[in-house]
């Protein structure tokens, strides 16, 4: 005869393999980006580009719009996307070349615009009211099988980018924000902007900008503010707890069905940052 | 080879075309260090950019003896505190991997073991720049260019500064340039080899 502990554990269990065998792989998917991309906006927020992120989200957010309106192939937002983001970047690196003052303002005013682009094309094409709202705050719970095979190859090569080039990127970053060094090389961007580019375009277009700003710039900002000096410790502190939060986010956004996935992610993220500080805060060794 | 740089007869303007300097002409030696100084906006730092390749508004000929890998510059800092709180050993370590025993000796005694975890966003500016001064010596340049490498620097940090560049030059294989405002080092203490003074090459 099975003990009452045992017969509790089955009762759970079920329910959890079956939500596992149908979200296991979004639930991996998301896991993975959000790790990757906290790594990712921890580098773009030491460069002081939180603000162009915006931007270049709402450049790749409009590409998308336009891509799907214009519906030629599954694949056209994505490329639409990228170019839309490719062309945002170049503007916003030539309004603020060679200014030592802040560069907000010129980065709010491009956002504004880039806003209103959106708008208009969803009022060119009526059919993307819906897209428009998926595409800002996503869902993951919809995503295909498909695309969270995608998200999750995207997530594990971003996070190997990120783990194994974080002193070069650091290095960078830290040259860059200090110093104020500008890059002399044969091209405009270098492959950390590629990166960066890339990853938004396919973020903003699978899980959404919310989503995407949140991982991004989320952890790295409690992580600035409440955790003592160490890179290692800064980055680990944002990678496990974008991940974990990601997973916990999903899985309580799956167990009530008035829970969307990306806000219950969202105040997971920053539930676990908060209660993860006091362990990241002890002393770590440098290497 | 003890000859590194040759310039002659350089002429300069902003990068919104105002003449700024004219006929200048140095040589730079193995073991040499080299002092350029004038008062604010006369084009100092304007120099070491074009020196570096940085900015290209200049005519006459820059005459480099070696690879530009084996200069190393230290900019004025443009910002004081970083997104991620780094430690001064991370900022160390981002040059080349050094044992902390042996922080002292190559960072020709700028930097202590006990200093490096200390986080950058809470240290003095003595230790921001002895660190970021340390980070260069770790590359071993064989020319090393440094901005007004004494702004946010006491008395007897200076002092550290001049005995750390005497020694990075003793062994005549290195040589430095530095830009200092007149104001902030004393030209009989530091008794440099050359002098360039830029108010001489004013374009009148």
């Amino acid at each position: 005869m099975e003990s009452p502990s045992y017969d509790r554990f089955e009762r759970i269990r079920g329910p959890v393999n079956q939500l596992l065998s149908i979200y296991g792989w979004t639930i991996a998917a998301s896991m993975f980006l959000a790790a990757g991309l906290a790594l990712l906006g921890s580098q773009l927020a030491a460069r002081d580009r939180a603000m162009q992120t915006l931007c270049l989200g709402q450049g790749a957010m409009l590409g998308v719009l336009l891509g799907l309106g214009l519906a030629v192939h599954p694949l056209f937002p994505l490329l639409t996307a990228l170019i839309s983001a490719a062309l945002t970047f170049g503007i916003s690196e030539f309004l603020v070349a060679r200014r030592m003052a802040s560069s907000n303002t010129h980065f709010a005013s491009l956002f504004a615009v880039l806003l209103a682009g959106g708008y208009l094309i969803s009022a060119l094409f009526p059919a993307l009211e819906n897209h428009m709202a998926q595409k800002y705050f996503g869902d993951l719970a919809t995503l295909s099988t498909e695309e969270s095979y995608w998200g999750l190859i995207v997530g594990v090569v971003l996070l190997m980018l990120m783990i194994v080039y974080h002193r070069r990127f650091t290095c960078e970053s830290f040259e860059k924000a200090i110093t104020g060094s500008q890059r002399v090389g044969r091209w405009p961007w270098t492959s950390f902007d590629l990166i960066a580019l890339l990853t938004l375009c396919f973020c903003v277009q699978t899980v959404g900008y919310l989503f995407t700003i949140a991982c991004l710039f989320l952890p790295t900002a409690v992580a600035s503010r409440q955790l003592p000096a160490g890179l290692r410790r800064h980055l680990w502190f944002c990678g496990t707890t974008s991940a974990v939060a990601a997973g916990a986010g999903f899985l309580l956004s799956l167990e009530s069905s008035r829970l969307p996935t990306v806000p219950s992610i969202i105040v997971m993220i920053l539930i676990t940052s908060l209660m993860m500080t006091p362990f990241f805060s002890r002393k770590m060794p440098h290497r | 080879m003890s000859h590194l740089l040759q310039v002659r007869d350089l002429a300069y303007q902003t990068p919104d075309h105002r003449p700024l300097i004219e006929r200048l002409s140095f040589d730079l030696n193995l073991g040499d260090l080299l002092v350029i100084t004038g008062p604010n906006g006369i084009g100092k730092s304007t120099l070491l950019q074009i020196l570096l390749g940085q900015a290209r508004q200049a005519q006459g000929t820059i005459g480099w003896q070696l690879p530009m890998s084996r200069v190393g510059f230290l900019s004025q800092l443009h910002n004081r505190e970083f997104h991620i709180s780094l430690t001064l050993a991370d900022i160390v370590s981002f040059a080349n991997a050094v044992e902390p025993g042996l922080i002292q000796e190559r960072s020709h005694g700028l930097l202590h073991a006990s200093q490096l975890n200390l986080a950058w966003n809470t240290a003095s500016g003595g230790e921001r720049q002895k660190t970021l001064l340390t980070r260069v010596f770790l590359k071993d340049p064989s020319v090393l260019i440094l901005d007004e490498p004494m702004n946010h620097l006491d008395a007897i940090s200076r002092q550290q500064l001049l005995t750390a560049l005497r020694h990075f030059i003793a062994d005549g294989q290195h040589a430095v340039i530095m830009v200092g405002h007149e104001s902030s080092w004393d030209p009989l203490e530091w008794n440099p080899h050359r002098t360039i003074d830029l108010k001489g090459y004013v374009v009148p």
